[in-house]
């Protein structure tokens, strides 16, 4: 065993598998420690309120390398800061003026505008009057308005701005004069009058500037960070596949090792259940389970389980064993008086190890890709973030027609990573393992 | 070499089922077809025949592997008929194997291969299983010990291999060893190695061998008595010198002179060959199995009436017709060739 | 005596996990025309990988392959490989390989492949154009002619070792590789064969090169012995003299070691292993074997000549040269 596995490092494939393996191993662990998995589940199906701050569809950050910064990134601006001033309006009122003023560096249009208030008071409300000045001077009033809490005012889902300000706000607020239809840098302000109507009221205001870009991965429609799904998807698809492989060729080795051992009616039986089983569809299976029962992963996952264990493993193994049965080491075991369930377990299966443990590997990417299938068919985890969800979501959303390429190519690619660790490592194994195939 | 003989074997046979679509019968292979023999405490017997004769399928009766269809067995006096007996006696007897590379387990170290007899037959203390493993192996002459508990079998030379499975027989302290062409897939320089153990074996511990071969020269130096075989039946029995001293029956005749001795003269002969091949078991010919290639056979009789036992000399045995006149056929003996005990 | 056959100094090397196997390493050896050399050894000493580099039919992880080999006055490791193809392989120098009898392609008739090397040498345009001279083929092996019309599972083992002959000889080539002819065989079968084998080279004037590790087959058919150790071969002689007295330690020993059921001494393993052929121990790689082993066996034993054209890889008969000479 040792010596395999010496051996094994002997193949650049086994190596480059062992290591892209030992990195999504590294992802998992992380992903598990940073992100404790109930924070996880919560920020994955609360979804936008989670995160208002995350531009919706931003792309990866990184993406700007390419792109040479162009790419605005999301600007956050508080106040009130040190030049505020605040006057007494008599009877208890105070008017309390603000600028929130911020440079704009980019020729790209901010994605969305929106005003988070943060007001205390104990019964009366404050009010707020928010205006606008552009780089080149002009004022714009932008709204007034008694903000609850916590509040947000999204500018750019104003109406009744829209239509006096002849288009989107981000648009129109910060179009270059000469050339509409790019952004011109410059200093822009939000200026912020607020009437407090009690002694110990206070509001706090935050200008949130939608960019392009958020974070390693991007984030969706609903603003969700990526990195969430593409962290936790890994161990979540690594289990699935390993258990799923584990389960399905370890349980029909052992039933095709008994099945060839004792022979007779206990072979016929599971013999004919195999060949049931194996024209049983298995994905409308899943389908009918994931529409009907539950599209609990963990269901699924047992479900494939129990539709593997009488798969066409048991097949392949049953030739094997048929063979093995008749070998002279298990002859000579029963003439020193080993009985039934010892040889199943100690002589026979032992034996196909060499054959299984390579299948079982290259088995295992393509119970990845079912999680994945059954996601993108609606049936994935309903809490679970993973891979094929967010594909499933960057599907429903268009996102390859709009644009969004990176949204469906993150997860695609962490499959196809997965995939092409296990193969390879899997037909090294196959090499190692079974001397026949080797081309010397 | 006297008194109650260790194993007696009556009127043995042992038949396969032919069967077309796995079950339709079809007919019988009639692997071995009334064998006696019997075999002293402390004596190697030699099985000699051609592939199909039946000798390895009497191998596999003798070791309780495949069950007869007929005849009766005798073990230390006792008969062997229930389960139970065979259970017993398959602990008193121990196998080795013809191609030893594939009579160990590939996954399991030599110390595995030697423990695990011990641990089905309950040996509970894992340093008395130790204790045995190691001795096991001196015994063998796998020195030291320790160097090779840690091997897998294909580490070790085909005559260690077949070392270690002569270990692995006499283990459990078998009263009887049955080897079935225990050197035949080792080199000639092997062989005399492994023979020399399976007799220093014999020798040292009263063990009895029942020794399975295709080759009579390697029966000389290693066993007292020889059984041919061909077409499922003993066709001669003797003691080792007057058998190769004296063959009688035409059958070991063609044997002993179709095997090459080293002699630069060979490549100037063409040896005397009986044409054809040995005959399918399902349908033996009728009387002598052997007269259709018999150099030598008596038509009218031959073909006719299955030879009994003839006592040609003492202690040495024909099957055929030649002898009918010069020999009185053994006492009781019927006409499947079985003789009453 | 002319010889046929002349193999000078044949290297094969095998790269593989292990490191470099020395499989032929620096062979000398002579077949005359219409005679028998038997290349003796046990197993793993390299005397199928001398076979394969003799018929250039070499796996891919060859290393180092060098020598001389010249066939009636063909230098064949010279020859581009779709040459010796054509005019060398199957047509001057075929193999019987081993365990041929196992070798037949299942699915084919017999008549088809005896036919197959004709075809595929241009002699027929069609395999089924074949027919006289397969027949012809096959009654020189001494089976019927319809046994053309057979699978190879309805024969036996002996036939169809019969019918790998046939093959081998269907071209008329002059040095046959007999590679373990009839290990795995009854003994009745094996003495047909040989039977079989002795006529051939009397009616056709061919000659073999046998490679067997037993020395009783070796003396069926042997006019010459070369006695092969681990990848080189170190006694070579006439085998009336080898079977009798071998000069080689090692040869002694492997003569010792024969079981014979018509002698009366008692056999003699030959103790200890051969060595690997990966590092094959420096100077005289019997050394560690040999009860015979003095001072200078540590150093690479010369080829001493005996008896005209034989020779001896061995100190102890160098230093007898040096002493007579």
């Amino acid at each position: 065993m040792t010596a395999n596995l010496r051996e094994l490092f002997r193949y650049p494939s086994a190596v480059a598998g062992l290591a892209i393996l030992a990195l999504l191993v590294a992802l998992s662990v992380y992903a598990v420690v940073a992100i404790p998995y109930r924070e996880a589940i919560r920020l994955w199906s609360v979804g936008e309120a989670a995160w208002p701050r995350n531009p919706r569809y931003a792309r990866p950050e990184w993406l700007n390398w390419l792109a040479g910064g162009r790419l605005p990134r999301t600007l956050v601006v508080r106040g009130p800061q040190g030049s505020a001033t605040e006057r007494s309006l008599g009877s208890g009122v105070r008017e309390l003026q603000f600028e929130l003023s911020f440079r704009y560096p980019y020729d790209r249009f901010p994605t969305e505008l929106a005003v988070f208030v943060d007001a205390q008071y104990r019964e009366q409300a404050p009010h707020l009057e928010l205006a606008w000045r552009t780089p080149a001077g002009s004022e714009v009033s932008l709204a007034d308005f008694s903000p609850r809490r916590r509040d947000v005012y999204r500018m750019s889902a104003d109406a009744d701005l829209r239509a006096r300000l002849g288009g989107a706000p981000e648009v129109v607020l910060f179009a270059a004069p000469e050339r509409p239809r790019q952004a011109s840098p410059g200093r822009h302000a939000l200026r912020v009058r607020a009437f407090l109507f009690e002694p110990g009221s206070s509001v706090q205001v935050e200008l949130v500037v939608y960019g392009e870009v958020h974070g390693l991965a991007g984030t969706d429609h609903l603003r969700r960070d990526l990195t969430l799904p593409l962290l936790w998807g890994t161990p979540i698809a690594l289990a699935f596949g390993l258990l799923a492989a584990v389960g399905s060729s370890v349980s029909s080795l052992v039933i095709a090792a008994v099945g060839a051992w004792y022979g007779g009616w206990v072979d016929g039986l599971i013999q004919r259940i195999t060949e049931v089983n194996l024209i049983l569809p298995g994905l409308p299976i899943l389908i009918m389970i994931g529409t009907l029962y539950s599209r609990s992963l963990w269901v699924i996952l047992g479900a494939v389980v129990l539709l593997g264990i009488f798969g066409g493993g048991v097949k392949t193994y049953r030739a094997l064993f048929l063979q093995v049965r008749e070998a002279p080491y298990v002859e000579a075991a029963r003439a020193y008086g080993v009985r039934d369930l010892r040889m199943v377990a100690i002589y026979l299966v032992p034996r196909a190890v060499p054959v299984l443990l390579p299948q079982f590997v290259t088995l295992i990417p393509g119970f990845v890709f079912l999680e994945a299938t059954l996601a993108l068919l609606g049936l994935g985890d309903p809490v679970l973030p993973t891979w094929g969800k967010v594909i499933e979501d960057a599907q429903r959303a268009g996102a390859l027609y709009v644009g969004h390429a990176y949204w469906v190519l993150e997860p695609a690619f962490l499959l196809m990573l997965s995939g092409l660790a296990f193969t390879l490592l899997g037909f090294a194994l196959d090499r190692v393992f079974n001397p026949r195939l080797r081309e010397l | 070499m006297s008194g109650e003989p260790l194993l007696v074997v009556r009127d043995l046979a042992t038949w396969y089922e032919l069967r077309r679509f796995g079950f339709l019968h079809q007919g019988w292979v009639r692997a071995t077809d009334g064998v006696s023999l019997q075999v002293q405490e402390g004596e190697a017997v030699a099985v000699v025949g051609e592939s199909g004769c039946g000798k390895s399928t009497l191998a596999k009766t003798l070791l309780g592997l495949v069950r007869p269809r007929r005849g009766d067995l005798w073990f230390e006096g006792r008969q062997i008929r229930t389960e139970d007996d065979w259970r017993w006696y398959r602990r008193r007897v121990g196998y080795v194997q013809q191609d030893p590379y594939a009579a160990l387990p590939p996954f399991m170290t030599v110390r595995r291969v030697l423990e695990e007899p011990l641990v089905v037959n309950g040996v509970r203390s894992a340093r008395e299983r130790r204790a045995r493993v190691v001795e096991a192996l001196e015994a063998v002459q796998l020195v030291p010990p320790e160097e090779f508990l840690t091997r897998f079998p294909h580490m070790l030379s085909g005559g260690q291999q077949q070392r270690l499975v002569v270990a692995r027989a006499t283990l459990l302290n078998p009263r009887l060893l049955v080897a079935d062409e225990p050197v035949s897939m080792l080199d000639a320089s092997v062989r005399v190695e492994v023979l020399q153990l399976l007799r220093s074996f014999q020798q040292a511990r009263r063990l009895s061998v029942v020794y399975i071969t295709h080759d009579l020269s390697t029966v000389r130096h290693f066993c007292e008595r020889v059984l041919v075989m061909y077409a499922g039946k003993v066709v001669e029995q003797a003691p080792v010198a007057d058998l190769l001293r004296e063959p009688r029956h035409p059958y070991t005749q063609a044997l002993l002179a179709a095997i090459p001795d080293v002699d630069p003269n060979n490549a100037r002969r063409v040896r005397a060959v009986p044409p054809g091949e040995p005959p399918s078991l399902v349908r033996p010919p009728g009387g002598c199995r052997f007269h259709p290639r018999c150099p030598v056979a008596i038509s009218g009789v031959c073909e006719r009436n299955p030879p009994p036992d003839f006592e040609v000399a003492p202690g040495h045995v024909a099957a055929c017709w030649l002898y009918q006149a010069a020999r009185r056929a053994v006492a009781g003996v019927t006409p499947q060739g079985g003789s009453l005990p | 005596m002319e010889s046929l056959l002349r193999v000078e100094d044949l290297r094969l090397h095998f790269r593989t996990a292990a490191g470099l196997v020395r499989a032929v390493d620096g062979v000398h050896l002579e077949v005359a025309r219409a005679r028998t050399v038997a290349v003796l050894g046990e197993s793993g000493c390299g005397k199928t990988s001398l076979a394969r580099a003799l018929l250039r039919l070499l796996p891919r992880n060859v290393a180092h392959y060098s020598g001389r080999v010249v066939l009636d006055g063909l230098d064949l490791l010279e020859l581009p490989e779709e040459v010796f193809r054509q005019q060398v392989r199957w047509v001057r120098l075929s193999l019987v390989p081993q365990a041929a009898m196992n070798a037949l392609n299942p699915v084919l008739r017999v008549g088809e492949q005896v036919a197959e090397p004709l075809w595929l040498h241009g002699r027929v345009r069609r395999p089924q154009e074949a027919r006289g001279e397969v027949e012809a083929a096959l009654r020189r092996v001494g089976l019927p002619a319809d046994f053309a019309d057979r699978y190879p599972f309805e024969l036996s083992g002996g036939m169809r070792q019969r019918v790998a002959i046939a093959m081998a000889l269907v071209l008329r080539p002059q040095l046959v590789v007999l590679d373990e002819p009839t290990s795995a065989l009854d003994v009745l079968t094996q003495a047909n064969l040989m039977n079989l084998l002795k006529t051939l080279r009397w009616e056709l004037g061919i000659s073999f090169l046998l490679i067997t590790h037993d020395v009783a087959t070796a003396s069926e058919l042997a006019d010459d012995v070369a006695l092969m150790y681990a990848g080189q071969i170190v006694e070579f002689g006439r085998a009336h003299r080898f079977l009798r007295q071998p000069l080689h330690p090692y040869g002694q020993a492997l003569r010792a070691s024969v079981v014979s059921f018509r002698e009366e001494r008692t056999p003699q393993p030959l103790p200890g292993q051969p060595p690997s052929l990966v590092n094959p121990p420096p100077g005289c790689r019997f050394a560690d074997r040999c009860p015979a082993r003095f001072e200078p066996c540590h150093r690479t034993p010369p080829l001493v000549p005996v008896e005209g054209h034989g020779r001896v890889m061995c100190w102890l008969y160098a230093q007898e040269a040096s002493r007579v000479g």
